[in-house]
């Protein structure tokens, strides 16, 4: 028969189709380490998706981080030069996370709920999410709209004890667009409303002024709002089977920081089984209105996070992907984050250390 | 055509899509006008209406259809045959009434292949009350067609003529065309979704007509040589081939082979994917 239907003016395809997909599952892990001894971040993490009913996919994940390691405590400029210390107790603690989205379909568009929950000993977070996504033009243009609201509680029983609640409300909108047959953009802003509790408990800063001595605690404001726009365009060059990604995004908040990012990205195919993707990212933000590393004062607005800083960073990460089979796809990867003051064009904080950090991850998802 | 259809297109600009998109779609017009059978002026109608008296010359195209309907009739084993629609007369499939045996056994001498008179371009249908009908292969023929032309223009495309599947290519940065597969045992929803990146697609399956009576479940799909459904076969089958002709011929056949059906279709090399339910 096959040969009767070669004769017919029809043309003859390469049959070339997957498996068929119920449900994906996959575990994931997650490894995070900071230079000279600091944080480490061991977490795996376990997720489903499945079509639990006509039209209504349902998604679950769980994350246990453990984090150990020294954090910054404080920053001292005793002998004339800015110090940054870490703790002297090493920290381990554990997290747990929780997600749960629920995503109904009516035609092309969706609607989506979604609940998260995290928790250490000490900081309780639970948000609570909806978005929904709409396609246009014959699935060319998609449009996607949300909102959600997270609860932050922090309750630490050092000395003294503090409570502080927060409470943040967010909004995004964005636009995915097919410009041709090789080329996807997508355009995303998002605005977010925070108010309450942001000092770290953990960090103060001890300040040798002539003869006077000040400890500040940090403090930081009690509401943060903020914009962020990123910009992605994925263009595909048929002749290499590969995929180009370049990322960009501009952010801005109360607190006085902007900053860039800017990611370049490869997707590329080395055989039927393997593919390896590069990624180089750049950062560089400014510092926040009261970030200093000397205060004359003890109580006020304040911090010495060096994470609010200014600074510029890259990273340069590989990334490889298996198909292994028709069901099994495993990811691996490793990145290495380098941080200097120096770099952030038109400089950056003074006396700032330099920060490293190196991640690597592995991923296994299976379709059933 | 009274199913839902749908094409699938990317190509350079938005009016070069459309442009392509209604050219396949007056490709699947074409062929619905030279062969339905509801259409008085179709090839089919014409030589419908000749049974018993004399023969009917048709076009190439018609001729290359039905060689191959004679070649699947053939290796086949008579189990797929364009005469079998006589059949239809009787059983009703929305009364849910199974016809007398003996109204089925009166059915029998006008149905057989071996009966009809074929030198191209002459058919010859000897007997009045015989008729062929090109489904099983029209709209898999079209929607083999259609996706040609589409691709002929230079575009990726996706044609689904009432789940009869035609990819030419992936999607842009070859990512699949996700298919869904229903579940028949459930009212209708997303059995799972099958990437499809290039091929055909087409399927046969029981659950759409059927009548169940007395806890039996008998199916629209009918075995020429008794004139009754198959018993024992799976609910429905969908074969992935290189065109959707070879797919529809292979899923019918293999319903028709009712519990022989999956070592039948394991046996073919033509087919690369099989879906059972």
């Amino acid at each position: 028969m096959a040969a009767a239907a070669a004769t017919l003016p029809l043309t003859s395809l390469p049959v070339r189709a997957g498996q068929i997909e119920e449900a994906k599952a996959g575990l994931n892990l997650f490894s995070y380490q900071e230079r000279d001894g600091r944080i480490g971040v061991l977490a795996p993490t376990a997720w489903v998706q499945a079509p639990v009913a006509r039209d209504i996919d349902l998604e679950a994940r769980m994350t246990f981080d453990s984090v150990a390691g020294a954090s910054p405590q404080y920053v001292s400029n005793e002998g004339g030069n800015i110090v940054h210390t870490l703790s002297s107790a090493s920290i381990r603690e554990w997290r747990k996370e929780g997600m749960l989205k629920a995503t109904r379909w009516i035609g092309d568009d969706s609607v989506t709920l979604g609940a998260d929950v995290s928790s250490e000993h000490d900081y309780l977070s639970q948000t609570l999410s909806a978005d929904a996504k709409f396609e246009f033009l014959n699935k060319n243009v998609t449009w996607a709209v949300g909102a959600s609201v997270t609860g932050d509680a922090i309750g630490f029983t050092g000395f003294p004890a503090i409570q502080g609640k927060r409470t943040t409300r967010a909004l995004f909108t964005g636009i995915t667009q097919l410009l041709s047959p090789t080329d996807i953009l997508q355009s995303n802003l998002a605005y977010s409303n925070g108010r309450g509790y942001f000092n770290d408990y953990y960090e103060y800063t001890v300040s040798f002024l002539g003869r006077r001595a000040f400890l500040h605690r940090d403090q930081r404001p009690d509401s943060r709002r903020s914009v962020s726009w990123l910009t992605r365009w994925k263009h595909y060059v048929p002749d290499l089977a590969a995929a180009l990604g370049v990322d960009y995004r501009y952010y801005q908040d109360s607190w006085g920081i902007r900053s860039h990012m800017a990611e370049a990205s490869w997707h590329q195919p080395l055989s039927s089984t393997w593919a390896v993707r590069p990624v180089v990212r750049y950062y560089t933000q400014n510092a926040a209105d009261f970030y200093a590393t000397t205060f004359a004062f003890s109580s006020g607005v304040g911090s010495s996070d060096s994470r609010l800083a200014a600074f510029g960073a890259v990273t340069l990460a590989l990334n490889f992907s298996a198909r292994l089979g028709d069901r099994d796809t495993l990811e691996m990867g490793a990145g290495r984050y380098v941080q200097r003051a120096s770099w952030r064009s038109g400089g950056g904080s003074p006396d700032l250390p330099r920060f490293d950090a190196s991640y690597a991850m592995l991923g296994w998802t299976r379709s059933f | 055509m009274s199913c839902r259809n749908e094409i699938q297109t990317f190509s350079e600009t938005r009016a070069d899509a459309q442009a392509a998109a209604d050219q396949a779609i007056a490709e699947v017009h074409r062929l619905e006008r030279l062969w339905s059978r509801y259409r008085p002026d179709s090839i089919v109608s014409r030589i419908n209406e000749a049974a018993g008296r004399g023969p009917v010359v048709v076009d190439e195209e018609t001729a290359g259809l039905l060689d191959y309907a004679a070649t699947a009739w053939r290796e086949s084993a008579g189990l797929f045959d364009i005469t079998s629609g006589v059949f239809r007369r009787i059983w009703n499939f929305s009364s849910g009434r199974i016809p007398d045996a003996e109204v089925v056994r009166a059915c029998l001498p006008l149905v057989g292949w071996d009966k009809v008179v074929w030198q191209r371009p002459e058919i010859h249908l000897p007997a009045p009350g015989m008729e062929i009908d090109f489904g099983g292969l029209g709209k898999e023929y079209a929607a083999d067609r259609a996706a040609g032309v589409l691709s002929g223009l230079g575009c990726i495309a996706l044609v689904n003529l009432g789940g009869d599947i035609v990819a030419s290519a992936p999607r842009p940065g070859d990512q699949p065309w996700l298919i869904g597969i229903r579940n028949p045992q459930a009212t209708p929803g997303i059995f799972g979704k099958l990437p499809l990146y290039s091929g055909a697609l087409a399927t046969s399956g029981d659950y759409e007509r059927c009548i169940v009576a007395d806890g039996r479940r008998y199916g629209h799909i009918l075995d020429p040589h008794s004139g009754w459904p198959v018993p024992g076969g799976p609910a429905s089958v969908s074969v992935l081939a290189a065109n959707c002709l070879l797919a529809g011929t292979l899923a019918t056949v293999a319903m028709l082979r009712g519990g022989e059906a999956k070592n039948w279709l394991d046996s073919i090399e033509a087919v690369s994917h099989v879906v059972w339910t």
